[in-house]
């Protein structure tokens, strides 16, 4: 699947927001007459997967992997395979559609991955009858939905206990897992404040600004030069990630790297709340290391032409700058995220 | 002022010629101070070899002036430069390099420890050099810094003599405060409180070497420096 996105690459880089380009449609369109069973109503599986999974993916709430998972579980409802060999591949198409629709997104392939993983195990057994195998898998991807909602509240059980009262929390990026982290904090009754930055280009701090607000937590916003300048009056920070990688690093909106640095230097402790399904088969040596992921940066001033724009908007931390990681199967040091990923994907 | 008490404790029988001689020495300040920024650049653009590239932070007319003396020798060099919010130097410091034929990327402040790994020093000016060794400059340059040692890259600062003060901070508010106001471009809630220093400080540790018009210093060897200037 890796070698995918490599092939992808030249023309992915080309599009920075997703839209539909004539290389996927070419790519799509080969897919569907590879299949022989092709519904009459003319509406091929993975287009409605893509149409499911947006609809899934507009509740706010909804994380990016299990809007994947839900999308994937009602491809198999549509799928007219008549044997377990036909269904994987149905959804082997699906999955990768969906991939290939935001290549950039690592929680939505690590979803995918992490569903068809099952998928290729159940399908191991035997099931003598076809829709009996559909709906249990179908009943297993509703599982897993569930599991990945309550994640977000096992990690806020869990990440809670270290928000002592008294403490200064320094936050980088808009994660709705270290969100749920504060606001049980606050519903607990914990005195602490946040110190965010302002997360240029994409504006995070002001989000979360607005968040902390709403709940009465004390806010400060810092211009994101200010993090070491602000570390000695912090206790700790605590941000989300986009990915966990197997060397037990994290990949998190760039700045996350150098936060953590400047923590690990002042020895403050780095704490990251990820979900178990972001866990990803993939083991960045260098921070160019990861395929590109884009965001155009307003500088609000005409520069010239000559002038290059560095604009990756992700960044990778390695693991001996990160103290500990709240998952919903648990609290884990980076050493031990390898072995969890082990137990995941056997 | 130094230079005043010195000057008067010899004794002038006319207030005028004291005064003459003090406004003349003035003046010979403001040279001293053009020709020390040449001096600097000269020292600084040594340290510029070919195919390297230098990561900058904030404006510095003096750094400035060692790039432009290091692309007018014909040095192959590119430029990185942060965005440097809220002052937005970055944008000067391009437009000045694409006039002299520089390469020049510019990155937004959080992508400092993202393209530490592909360049090859830091290079900064000062607000100011303090008894410690350690500079006061744009915010921003204390956690450059901080990446570039951990990252074993070497931290450069080019500043003046006259920038050398009498401080020694023993942390980050020990300074008087240097605000800015900060434009988030988006109306923010009364209840949210901004944090608006515009300077750090950067203790010694993080630097290597200090371009000065007096020659090139460890930062260990600036409190030498200081004593001799103002004693």
């Amino acid at each position: 699947m890796m070698k995918a996105y490599h092939e992808n690459r030249p023309s992915n880089w080309a599009r920075l927001g997703g839209a539909v380009t004539s290389e996927w449609l070419a790519q799509a369109e080969a897919a569907v007459a590879e299949q022989t069973s092709l519904p009459s109503s003319g509406s091929s599986p993975f287009f409605s997967v893509i149409q499911e999974f947006n609809v899934w993916r507009s509740k706010p709430d909804l994380a990016e992997a299990v809007a994947a998972i839900k999308a994937l579980t009602a491809a198999i409802q549509r799928s007219e395979a008549t044997t377990m060999m036909g269904l994987e591949k149905d959804l082997k198409i699906a999955s990768d559609a969906l991939k290939a629709w935001d290549p950039t997104s690592i929680s939505l392939s690590a979803g995918c991955d992490l569903f068809m993983c099952y998928v290729t195990r159940t399908s191991a057994l035997e099931y003598e009858d076809i829709e009996v195998g559909k709906a249990r898998l179908i009943e297993r991807g509703e599982q897993i939905g569930d599991i990945s909602l309550k994640a977000r509240k096992t990690i806020a059980m869990l990440g809670q206990d270290f928000i002592r009262d008294g403490s200064t929390i320094l936050t980088h990026g808009f994660s709705r897992v270290v969100l749920s982290i504060l606001k049980l904090a606050a519903a607990n009754k914990k005195h602490f404040s946040v110190v965010c930055t302002e997360g240029r280009p994409d504006s995070t701090g002001l989000q979360m600004a607005k968040e902390m607000v709403a709940i009465g937590v004390p806010i400060t916003l810092i211009i994101d030069s200010a993090v070491a300048y602000t570390m000695e009056s912090v206790d700790m920070l605590l941000v989300g990630a986009d990915g966990v990688v197997e060397s037990g690093g994290i990949i998190n909106m760039i700045g996350t790297y150098q936060a953590a640095m400047v923590a690990r230097s002042m020895n403050k402790p780095v704490y990251v709340a990820a979900e178990s399904y972001k866990f990803a088969r993939m083991y960045p040596l260098d921070q160019k290391a990861m395929f590109p992921s884009s965001r155009q940066v307003d500088f609000h001033y005409p520069l010239p032409s000559a002038v290059q724009v560095e604009f990756s908007s992700r960044d990778y931390t390695p693991p001996q700058y990160l103290t500990l990681l709240f998952t919903d199967l648990g609290v884990f040091t980076p050493s031990a995220v390898s072995d969890e990923l082990i137990q995941l994907y056997l | 002022m130094c230079y005043v008490t010195r000057t008067s404790a010899l004794e002038y029988e006319d207030i005028e010629v004291g005064k003459a001689r003090l406004i003349e020495r003035g003046e010979q300040i403001g040279d001293i101070s053009l020709k020390a920024r040449k001096t600097i650049a000269m020292l600084g653009q040594d340290f510029i070899r070919d195919g390297s590239t230098i990561l900058t932070h904030g404006f510095s007319r003096v750094v400035l002036s060692i790039l432009k003396l290091a692309a007018a020798n014909k040095k192959h060099f590119s430029v990185v430069c942060t965005e440097g919010r809220p002052d937005s130097t970055g944008l000067q410091m391009a437009k000045e390099m694409v006039a002299i034929g520089v390469p020049i990327t510019l990155i937004i402040d959080s992508a400092v420890a993202y393209t530490m790994e592909s360049v090859d020093m830091l290079l900064v000016g000062a607000d100011g050099v303090v008894e410690s060794g350690g500079i006061i400059n744009m915010i921003g340059t204390y956690q450059a810094a901080m990446v570039a040692r951990s990252m074993n890259k070497p931290v450069y600062v080019a500043a003046e003599s006259y920038k050398f003060a009498r401080m020694y901070p023993l942390d980050q508010k020990a300074m008087f405060p240097s605000s800015r106001q900060v434009d988030f471009h988006y109306p923010l809630p009364s209840a949210v409180q901004v944090e608006f220093s515009s300077r750090d400080y950067t203790p010694p540790q993080y630097l290597t070497l200090l371009f000065t018009d007096l020659g090139v210093f460890t930062p260990s060897a600036v409190s030498d420096e200081l004593i001799q200037l103002y004693l």
